[in-house]
């Protein structure tokens, strides 16, 4: 396990799923991060910082919950695991720490 | 409102490339993605976007990772089965089977003659370790508005350029003895392949001394050099080096040295070498002359010399030197083209033409593609019994590929056996094909020529086969095993295109050989203006030549089978020579082609005078100023009364036209017949031609036999019939036409295979079919005729697609020919007629077998 801090998407994705509980597969994720950061993500781009957090161990996922709206195609459901917790923490702890720097130095 | 759906294709496209464990949730949301942006945008744009955003996922973990067939095409593992499968699939039905190898052994066969045959004719001089740079210098001869190209030069060129171009090495002179005779301890025979040469002849050409020494091999003038079988021929196995040789006119020569045996792939061919310095002590006037056109030059240029550069070297070397003459310029020709490219009037040895060896490619091309067409027809006809096989394998896990491979396999197997008979029916018809070739064939030996059969044997393999193959694997399980068979008509059309096509190709082979015939007979039974037939000639030996000629004359007139002799220079369909002449009406001197005869050559040749009168001995004249010409010499000089016009023959015989002969060939019919003056002149006289009783003949050629050893005891005695040499001239077009003829047979015989196959298929299949007809009251006869009613049309298709352009074809090859016949309508029809019988009786036999089944025993299980 790195004690390196994540890459902007993979921690905006990270925290996508956090705030989605349930509903966190690929669609809402992109949507979610798109409408907040005023940006144009495309689905792939997404998908593929899904599949680099998997591998990594941050996220784990399963399929479920076919509905009408996707055709009858099931989603791949993601949620956080304690290790990707760990690397929001750290993450956000070297954020703080610059802040921390550069409002007092 | 209707759900709105994505595009098709780039759907079809993702499930393509997209792993399947990735595949459902990408397409989800790419869906609901779509969904947004349909709603958002409207239909076009919410399109274009599904489109980019799949693209988006062109990424390598979503790529498929495994194929379904997890072993590359050809893996060892599955094989033992696809063989075993194979081989019971030819053992239950080995009616197609046999059918699919012959077709394929014929096929190939031919193409592995074939490929010998090119192998060959493209191996003549490669032998030569400087082949590539020797070139052979030919003389451009211009007269007036006529140009001439010969591949001759005269003596003093090669030793002017070798010394003055730098460019060149060394040149080589090589000119024909002509016909001698030769003896040693009373053993003589003629020989007419013995050649002059310049000392330095081996260096450049690399025909090897077995025994001798090379470097003084020729410098002696009285020095012969003998080949192998040359030498056993005089000496046996006795060692010749150091003896003698008799040569009539020539004297005695010292044998220096023997050489190995020409190959047989070299376009040069020889007995013996004589020195050329034997020719520069006796004859030193004629070696200086330039105006003398008779030997062949050979030059070795330096390496890596242009063949421009090394022209252009010539040409100013030749402009520069006083002998230049505006008339004659020179150009050179790369050795090894001459054979199948190049060979010119004059060239030493003989040529061939490489239009032969596209023309024989074609041939075989075509024949093995006929053959393929009839494997791929049956295979798929037979594919319909497959199925279940194809389904149940499907249903146990079998990919596409795998399928495809194994059916892959069955093809390369049965190409295999079909190329090991190949080979066998290859070694059957070497002897025949040789007959046909003139080549002498034997097995190959070549790592080259196995290495190509092999491919050709895999190549075929795959291309015939991988329709089928392709073609059975794409069958669905639940055709195979749950349905009936599926109907006849799968894959008819496809079938019906190929028989199509092999029927035409028959056609134009057929077409193509009966016009050939018609154009050979024409040429053979033409009017040659002259009565050929029963005119014997004789090559008198030079004892007689010129005005001793009549002694000989009025010898062989006396046998009573003789009616009428008479002596020339030249007959018909043995060459002609040109000369120089003034001709009145005209401004610059012609090339006039010339025979010099005597007061009675147009009576034994049963020529006709058109005006004027023939030569006759009453008048003196007539042998020293009288000319008569042709019908041709008239019309090309514009001369309206050709009476009483005044020629300057040679530029020192002058005379005026007495008689206007009608047209005559000289040469065979390929050319037109030129303008041409005859005039006497005994002393050039070295021909007799002798006109003889048609019946007899063999006792009037021994009674000649006894006259010319009275005449001539030295001398072997030679003949020839007239109508023979003028055959002779067509003997490359009648090797053309048997094998045409040949290849028709065969392309016939393979497409008539085919069809008998799938005849009987159909017939097969239709049983259920017939069985039903014939309850509800059709006879035998009706249905036979049902069936080939529908191949009788494919014929008919591939007459009306045939017909033009093999029409077109024959045209073409018709006008290499100044007098041609027509293409006949009635041949077109005769092949097709021939074609359509084949096919009824064929399909009909078929038809008939099926047709006489009970249809209680046919119709028992359905």
């Amino acid at each position: 396990m790195l004690e390196k801090p994540l890459g902007e998407l993979d921690e905006l994705v990270l925290l996508a799923i956090g705030v989605l509980r349930e509903e966190a597969y690929g669609y809402p994720i992109k949507e979610l991060i798109n409408s907040e950061t005023h940006r144009n993500t495309a689905l792939a781009t997404i998908h593929a910082a899904l599949y680099r957090l998997e591998k990594r161990g941050f996220v784990s996922s399963h399929l479920g919950g076919a509905t009408r709206a996707r055709g009858g195609r099931r989603k791949r459901l993601f949620t956080v695991t304690s290790a990707g917790m760990q690397a929001l923490e750290t993450t956000r702890a070297t954020r703080e720490r610059l802040w921390t720097r550069m409002a007092t130095g | 409102m209707m759900t709105p759906h994505p595009p098709a294709y780039a759907r079809a496209l993702l499930h393509w490339f997209c792993s399947p464990d990735w595949l459902e949730e990408i397409e989800g949301d790419l869906y609901e993605q779509y969904q947004a942006d349909h709603h958002r945008y409207g239909p076009r744009r919410a399109h274009v976007y599904y489109w980019f955003h799949l693209l988006r996922f062109v990424r390598p973990y979503v790529l498929r990772r495994n194929r379904p067939a997890h072993a590359p095409l050809f893996g060892p593992i599955m094989l033992k089965n696809y063989l075993t499968i194979a081989l019971r699939t030819f053992r239950k039905n080995t009616g197609y089977t046999a059918i699919n190898i012959t077709s394929l052994a014929v096929g190939l066969a031919c193409c592995v003659l074939i490929l010998l045959y090119v192998q060959h004719e493209r191996s003549y001089d490669r032998f030569h370790a400087n082949g590539d740079r020797i070139y052979r210098v030919f003389a451009e001869l211009r007269w007036g508005d006529q140009v001439h190209e010969m591949a001759r030069s005269p003596h003093p060129l090669g030793p002017t350029l070798a010394e003055t171009v730098p460019e060149i090495t060394a040149a080589v002179r090589l000119q024909g003895a002509g016909e001698l005779v030769a003896s040693r301890n009373n053993q003589r025979f003629r020989e007419n392949r013995f050649l002059f040469a310049d000392p330095n002849v081996l260096d450049v050409f690399s025909f090897t001394l077995q025994a001798g020494d090379p470097a003084t091999a020729l410098t002696d003038p009285n020095s012969i050099l003998l080949t192998a079988s040359t030498a056993a021929k005089y000496f046996g196995t006795a060692n010749p080096i150091g003896e003698t040789l008799d040569i009539d006119r020539l004297g005695s020569l010292r044998v220096a040295g023997i050489l190995d045996d020409v190959p047989e792939n070299s376009h040069l061919q020889f007995d013996a070498l004589l020195s050329y310095t034997f020719l520069a002590e006796r004859l030193p006037t004629q070696m200086a002359a330039w105006d003398n056109f008779v030997t062949s030059t050979y030059l070795l240029a330096a390496p890596h010399t242009d063949a421009t550069v090394l022209a252009k070297a010539i040409a100013r070397s030749v402009e520069a030197s006083p002998h230049a003459s505006g008339s004659v310029t020179y150009g050179v020709d790369a050795f090894q083209d001459i054979y199948l490219h190049a060979y010119k009037d004059g060239d030493l040895g003989t040529g061939s033409d490489v239009r032969y060896l596209y023309l024989f490619s074609a041939i075989a091309a075509f024949i093995m593609l006929i053959a393929c067409l009839t494997f791929v027809s049956l295979a798929t006809a037979r594919a319909t019994e497959r199925q279940r096989e194809v389904g149940l394998r499907k249903v146990l896990g079998a990919h596409r590929l795998q399928l495809t491979r194994q059916f892959l396999t069955e093809a390369l197997l049965l190409t295999l056996v079909a190329s090991g008979l190949a080979l066998l029916l290859a070694h059957l018809a070497f002897p025949g094909f040789n007959t046909i070739s003139g080549k002498p064939l034997v097995f190959p030996h070549s790592a080259t020529f196995w290495l190509a059969f092999i491919g050709l044997t895999l190549g075929i393999g795959l291309v015939a086969g991988s329709y089928p193959a392709f073609a059975l694997a794409s069958f669905s399980p639940k055709q195979g095993l749950y349905g009936a068979p599926t109907s006849l008509l799968r894959g008819q059309r496809l079938r019906s295109t190929l028989v199509v096509v092999q029927f035409s190709l028959s056609l134009g082979f057929m077409v193509s050989a009966l016009v050939m015939a018609d154009q050979l007979q024409y040429l053979q039974t033409k009017d040659l203006g002259f009565n050929q037939d029963q005119v014997v000639t004789l090559r008198m030996p030079p004892a007689l030549h010129g005005l001793r000629m009549e002694r000989a004359k009025h010898a062989f007139s006396q046998h009573p089978n003789v009616l009428q002799a008479s002596a020339s220079y030249h007959t018909p369909g043995a060459g002609h020579a040109q000369y120089f002449s003034e001709v009145e009406g005209l401004e610059k001197p012609y090339a006039f082609p010339t025979y010099i005869v005597d007061t009675d050559y147009l009576d034994v040749m049963e020529m006709d005078m058109v005006a004027g009168r023939a030569f006759s001995d009453a008048l003196t004249t007539d042998a020293t100023a009288a000319f008569i010409v042709n019908e041709a010499a008239v019309a090309a000089f514009g001369w309206e009364e050709p009476l009483g016009k005044r020629v300057r023959w040679d530029q020192n015989k002058d005379g005026t036209v007495i008689g206007v002969v009608r047209d005559f060939h000289i040469a065979s019919l390929h050319a037109p017949i030129e303008p041409l003056v005859l005039h006497v002149d005994p002393s050039y006289f070295r021909q007799l031609s002798l006109r003889i009783r048609a019946e007899d003949v063999r006792e009037t050629l021994s009674g000649l036999e006894t006259i010319w050893a009275s005449l001539a005891p030295d001398q072997p005695f030679r003949f020839a019939f007239l109508d023979d040499t003028f055959a002779a001239h067509y003997q490359s077009e009648q090797r053309i036409l048997r094998l045409v003829d040949y290849a028709t047979l065969l392309a016939i015989f393979i497409a008539c295979l085919g069809l008998f196959g799938l005849a009987a298929f159909t017939a097969q299949r239709r049983m259920k079919e017939m069985g039903i007809r014939k309850v509800m009251g059709a006879t035998v006869t009706g249905l036979v005729m049902l069936q080939t009613r529908v191949f009788a049309r494919l014929v008919f298709m591939a007459f009306v697609i045939a017909t033009p352009l093999a029409y077109l074809a024959m045209q073409r090859w018709l006008t290499t020919f100044a007098y041609q016949t027509d293409v006949q309508p009635r041949l077109f029809v005769l092949a097709g007629a021939v074609l359509l019988l084949l096919t009824l009786v064929t399909v009909s036999v078929q038809t008939l077998k099926a047709a006489r089944a009970n249809p209680v025993d046919v119709l028992r299980h359905d």
